[in-house]
């Protein structure tokens, strides 16, 4: 993977990040499932600041270029929208599960939890 | 904070050195004692106040994980040091030049007498700075010689004659007293100077 | 994302100069660049954050504990630099770090001695009294990254540096921040320094905070603009911070970008703002009202 960033350009950096890295991925060069550098690695090997790889990799993800899984990293997604959705679902049940039994550890009924799902999605929106 | 005391120790080791080397030159040529341990407690306790007076070096301790209630109070301890090693340094040199031991009296007397004089000095010294202590010092003698002067001429009298009852009472009772009141001062002393170089602004 | 540093309405005054309402937060493994001009407050901040100084009113939490209880748990993990010499000038810097070493819980000798080799620093040779003011900064830095600590904060740290060692330590600057543990603070009115490292931007100006953000948004934020002085009138003059005129025209600082843009549109030039332009217009636009000659 190659990036070259100009520290005079109009284009902001992470703009310039996020237009190589999602050129390289529509060119297939990065193939689906592909483990991107860490923001923190690419920040200190780009010589900028981590928030613009941060920001660059919000933007890639938002763009259903990549997906991120937390601890892990950041992967180059496949160019399929419902192979998007789907893995996402996956996470998602797994995520749940894992609430789940948490809830069931401490006798939390499902309505509770539900209760609490509620309160939390309309908190985020 | 007993790493304090230890970077006191280690700051002023080759002060200290070369202070006892002047002491023992000093007893050799048989200077009284309880004149040069007075001397030397003070000049070593002011000087061991004056390293960390300077502003780079508040900046310092102040940002190491020490509260300024252990740097105070480390202060008051290396002070005590300090003064127990004049005393030691005086033992020796007693030992050395006169083969005998230095009478307990006058030790105790330095010792006390040196610690009164801390109490006094650290406090005027955090609150202003160590260079006022001698403008203390000038000033109270000032006040000592007008009042003597305009309002209580005998007053030397008056003190050589509590001096003389003080001393009649015996070098034991007289030691347990002065202890006592150095206690308590030094204790009042070491509150105060808590209190002053806590609101402290550097 | 959590906050290691918080300010809230802090207030200090001095006869002649005020820190006034102070409130900011500063994010865990990020590099906040803390900038204004000299004599804006960002010492006096700085030792707000150190409890080398206490506020009239307000509070300081760092890592969510406030000074008052918890001073030397807070201090075990903060590394300091500062603009000034610290230090015992007749001691060498080995003698120095053995004085210092015992004081944290945390201390890693193997790390002192890597990072005193990659300054090339004298250990025993020199005293501190006759190190440079780089040296003495790369000395002040060797022993605040050497006890693990969570939170570096720093008072002009490049100020003594030449521009090699300046490149180096940003790039150490990023190695610490690998980890994502770790969170840097650090003022500095050499803004070119910012543009490599710096996460968040807090920006004082008069003992006030001008703004808190994420470095990249100043570029989206704030504009200069210049065109002919025909352009400017009342109204439009509102739109800027500051605006400097000339016989040749005029150039202007805005924070509402897009607005000016499309008040303006094919009329002016638009220029990315640096932090430097915006320091210099803010300093003058609250000296002299808007316009300026």
């Amino acid at each position: 993977m190659q990036i070259l960033i100009a520290h005079n350009s109009k284009e902001p950096i992470y703009e310039q990040i996020f237009h190589q890295i999602k050129k390289s991925i529509l060119a297939n060069e990065l193939p689906a499932g592909y483990a991107l550098p860490s923001m923190r690695n690419m920040a200190k090997d780009l010589e900028v600041s981590v928030i613009t790889t941060k920001r660059a990799y919000e933007e890639l993800e938002k763009a259903g270029l990549i997906y991120s899984v937390v601890g892990k990293g950041s992967f180059v997604s496949e160019q399929n929208i419902e192979m998007i959705i789907e893995r996402k679902q996956k996470v998602i049940e797994e995520q749940l599960s894992q609430a789940i039994k948490n809830s069931k550890e401490i006798g939390l009924s499902l309505d509770e939890l539900k209760e609490i799902m509620t309160l939390l999605y309309e908190e985020m929106d | 904070m007993y790493q304090l005391v230890k970077k006191d120790l280690i700051i002023h080791k080759k002060m200290l050195m070369f202070m006892f080397l002047v002491l023992l030159i000093y007893m050799y040529i048989d200077i009284p004692i309880i004149f040069l341990g007075l001397l030397f407690s003070m000049t070593l306790t002011l000087n061991l106040f004056s390293t960390d007076e300077k502003r780079h070096a508040q900046m310092l301790l102040s940002s190491l994980p020490f509260t300024r209630k252990e740097i105070v109070s480390s202060k008051y301890i290396s002070a005590i040091l300090f003064i127990l090693l004049i005393v030691l340094a005086i033992t020796g040199g007693s030992l050395l030049f006169q083969q005998v031991l230095p009478n307990g009296f006058h030790l105790l007397m330095i010792a006390i007498g040196s610690l009164f004089v801390v109490s006094f000095m650290y406090p005027v010294a955090y609150k202003f700075t160590s260079k006022y202590v001698n403008i203390t010092f000038f000033t109270c003698f000032g006040l000592y010689l007008a009042i003597i002067m305009f309002f209580i001429p005998n007053l030397n009298d008056q003190i050589r004659e509590t001096f003389t009852k003080i001393m009649n009472l015996g070098e034991s009772q007289l030691i347990l007293y002065a202890g006592l009141i150095l206690v308590i001062t030094y204790i009042l002393s070491w509150l105060l100077s808590i209190r002053i170089y806590e609101k402290k602004v550097f | 994302m959590e906050s290691i540093i918080q300010f809230t309405n802090v207030n200090k005054a001095f006869n002649d100069f005020a820190i006034k309402n102070l409130t900011f937060e500063i994010k865990k493994g990020f590099v906040t660049g803390f900038v204004g001009a000299n004599g804006t407050g960002k010492s006096t901040a700085i030792k707000l954050l150190m409890n080398l100084l206490q506020p009239d009113s307000g509070e300081v939490k760092v890592f969510g504990l406030n000074y008052k209880d918890h001073e030397k748990v807070i201090k075990q993990k903060i590394g300091f630099v500062y603009d000034d010499h610290v230090f015992y000038e007749h001691l060498t810097l080995q003698e120095m770090k053995n004085l210092i070493q015992p004081v944290y819980t945390q201390w890693d000798d193997e790390l002192f001695y890597k990072y005193v080799e990659q300054f090339q620093l004298p250990l025993k040779k020199k005293k501190l009294k006759t190190f440079s003011k780089g040296m003495m900064m790369k000395a002040s830095l060797a022993i605040a990254l050497s006890h693990h600590a969570e939170l570096i904060i720093m008072d002009e740290p490049t100020a003594g540096l030449d521009p090699v060692f300046r490149r180096e330590f940003l790039n150490l600057l990023h190695e610490i921040v690998q980890d994502g543990e770790k969170t840097i603070f650090f003022s500095t009115h050499i803004t070119s320094d910012l543009d490599r490292i710096a996460d968040y931007i807090v920006f004082l100006h008069n003992g006030e905070l001008i703004f808190m953000h994420e470095f990249y948004t100043i570029a989206e934020k704030y504009v200069l603009v210049k065109g002919g002085l025909d352009l400017l009138d009342p109204d439009t003059e509102k739109e800027f911070i500051a605006i400097r005129k000339t016989k040749m025209g005029f150039e202007g600082l805005s924070s509402n970008k897009g607005r000016v843009m499309q008040l303006f549109g094919d009329l002016a030039l638009y220029e990315t703002a640096t932090l430097e332009d915006i320091m210099f217009y803010t300093k003058k636009g609250g000296e002299k009202g808007v316009s300026i000659s």
